[in-house]
């Protein structure tokens, strides 16, 4: 019987009142097709268009944006990872808002909704970023099938080259109408192909050291304007990072053996030294103390020379080729070497590193077993048994509390000692009083 | 196809903001100042508080030579200044003429424009580097713009 007045019951009435008292005017129902966000160039033509056309490398429908005048735009689309979810607030300016607001409220009426602020589940956000027309026009050029590669590619006009083009994306050819795109893409296809006159018609034929000096040109401006922070770091740090060790514990000799010896390899390879984070520069400096044989420098990456760079133009070389239609790659990857440019310094000393890298990785699992406070693989079952059994112990004591009722839980709080037990009123008489 | 509509008024300024919160919503809401105001200190710390807590906000401007704008993609046929009538049927469009009707132009409204986004993180200031937003507006645009800008001197050397 006591249990039907139990909390829930009473929790459950409290909080259905609230949101019935205070609830606001009823939102409209969520929008299905919300507005989207973009930034997009400045001053295009009125006559730019939002077009899909198949992707150059990957052939699949992707939109780009088109201005008659500054050319192809690529959408970046820009969304919150799922572990931080995030939505968009449109809200009114803020800076301008006191003088604003008088005027507003006549504005208020004409304008669309989100002047008044609005939300977007979905946060989104589409940059359009420039696209060289040189791209989208290499799946033309570009050999059909593998076998073909052998032969020599045929020459064809500018206008058959085109035709391929429309025909995986038609909006290419409403685009096509504009005259001035026309003169680009003869401009730009001039630059990676060669070029026969035949009669009145030039006629086309992809030449492959163009291309590849082309993309190389492309790749040494992206290296040295720097790539950007967050991709310096993730594919040029990390990846000429010498393996930095663990915090040598003092109590276990094989990790000071691993520090020693790694200290050694490093000063081959005159040290590359990016902490990572605090604790790992302080260790680094004990070694490197302990040793006397490297330098320290703290944030520069240390490589031999010319590696970093290196390591660069093959990174903005391999973003380059994921809008190259992959036909082209081995091609484009074969004359990669040593005339037009030579990759062997860094890929012996990438090999280095992860040979460095193995190695400490070994004495790391080595070192690790031992240092564990608690083993994991062995006598893995006992532990299981043990921590099986107190589960079960738990569960029984949840069981026997729940089962008990209300008045003994009651009665446990209160102070009994100086009471008398109920039972004892329900003796048989005490012969004394006879 | 999609046109862009710019409207006839300048389109309304506004200022989205990143929340670090998920909203199962999307439509219009009263952002008054009561429920929203965002306000900066004289050290240049953007602080707004939403339901009750505290978020902090980095700004980040969009790039020189780019706008932001708030867009909506409509059913509705862009008014469009038939441009298709002067068809140049020129002989090798032939039986590819079909493929053009498909592609209509659909108008795509501006609703609003922006200068900037601002990027809230709850009581602590999103990380420069880290953050995907940040770090696409700042880095990214620059970057696309070395990676594909069309070096007019190697075209010029080979028309010549």
């Amino acid at each position: 019987m006591a249990r039907t007045r139990s909390k829930p019951a009473a929790k459950v009435s409290k909080e259905t009142i609230p949101p019935e008292t205070i609830a606001p005017a009823a939102l409209p129902p969520s929008a299905a097709d919300p507005p989207r966000l973009f930034i997009l160039p400045k001053d295009t033509s009125p006559d730019s268009r939002i077009v899909t056309l198949s992707h150059p490398a990957t052939a699949t429908p992707t939109r780009y944006y088109f201005c008659p005048e500054k050319g192809f735009y690529e959408f970046t689309k820009i969304a919150a990872p799922r572990s931080s979810p995030r939505s968009w607030l449109l809200a009114p300016p803020r800076i301008q808002k006191t003088d604003i607001d008088s005027k507003s409220n006549a504005a208020k009426e004409d304008t669309a909704s989100v002047d008044k602020g609005y939300i977007t589940k979905s946060a989104d956000l589409f940059i359009a970023t420039p696209l060289d027309i040189l791209f989208l026009l290499l799946p033309a050029l570009a050999p059909k099938s593998t076998p073909k590669e052998h032969q020599k590619q045929l020459f064809l006009s500018l206008d058959d080259h085109l035709d391929t083009l429309a025909a995986t994306s038609p909006h290419l050819r409403q685009l096509l109408r504009t005259p001035k795109l026309k003169e680009r893409i003869a401009k730009r296809m001039e630059s990676v192909a060669d070029i026969v006159d035949a009669g009145d018609e030039k006629m086309y034929r992809l030449s492959y050291p163009r291309l590849v000096s082309i993309l190389l040109q492309k790749a040494e401006r992206m290296a040295a304007n720097g790539l950007p922070a967050s991709m310096e770091e993730k594919f040029v740090r990390s990846a000429l990072d010498v393996p930095i060790l663990d915090i040598p514990r003092e109590d276990s000799g094989i990790s000071v053996f691993e520090s020693s010896e790694a200290v050694d390899l490093q000063s081959q390879t005159t040290t590359a030294t990016t902490p990572t984070g605090d604790s790992q520069t302080t260790v680094k400096s004990e070694t490197t103390e302990a040793t006397s044989t490297t330098s320290l420098q703290p944030p520069a990456i240390s490589a031999p020379e010319g590696i970093p760079h290196l390591l660069r133009l093959r990174t903005a070389l391999s973003l380059l080729l994921s809008l190259v239609p992959p036909t082209l790659h081995t091609a484009i990857n074969a004359s990669l070497v040593a005339p037009t440019i030579d990759f062997t310094p860094l890929t012996t000393h990438l090999a280095h590193l992860s040979s460095l890298r193995q190695k400490s990785a070994a004495l790391r699992s080595v070192s690790d077993n031992i240092s564990r406070k608690r083993a994991f693989d062995e006598d893995a079952d006992e532990q299981a048994e043990i921590r099986a059994e107190k589960r079960r112990k738990k569960e029984e004591d949840e069981k026997r509390k729940k089962s008990e009722s209300r008045g003994l839980k009651q009665l446990r709080k209160a102070d009994t000692s100086g009471m008398k037990k109920l039972s004892s009123f329900f003796t048989a008489k005490p012969a004394v009083k006879k | 196809m999609l046109a862009i509509q710019k409207p006839s008024v300048k389109s309304p300024e506004c200022t989205p903001n990143l929340l670090p919160a998920r909203l199962n919503h999307n439509g219009p809401v009263n952002a008054t100042e009561r429920y929203w105001s965002p306000e900066t200190t004289e050290s240049g710390e953007t602080t707004a508080f939403f339901r009750g807590r505290k978020l902090k906000g980095r700004s980040v401007k969009i790039p020189e030579g780019y706008k932001g704008v708030v867009l909506d993609i409509t059913d509705k046929a862009a008014p469009q200044p038939k441009k298709e009538q002067v068809k140049e049927n020129a002989d090798d469009e032939g039986d590819n003429d079909d493929d053009d009707e498909p592609a209509e132009v659909n108008a795509v409204e501006e609703l609003a424009s922006f200068e900037e986004i601002v990027v809230w993180g709850h009581e602590a200031i999103p990380a420069d580097t880290e953050d995907p937003y940040a770090k696409g507006v700042q880095e990214w645009i620059g970057f696309a713009e070395a990676m594909h800008c069309e070096d007019d001197t190697t075209a010029k050397l080979q028309t010549s």
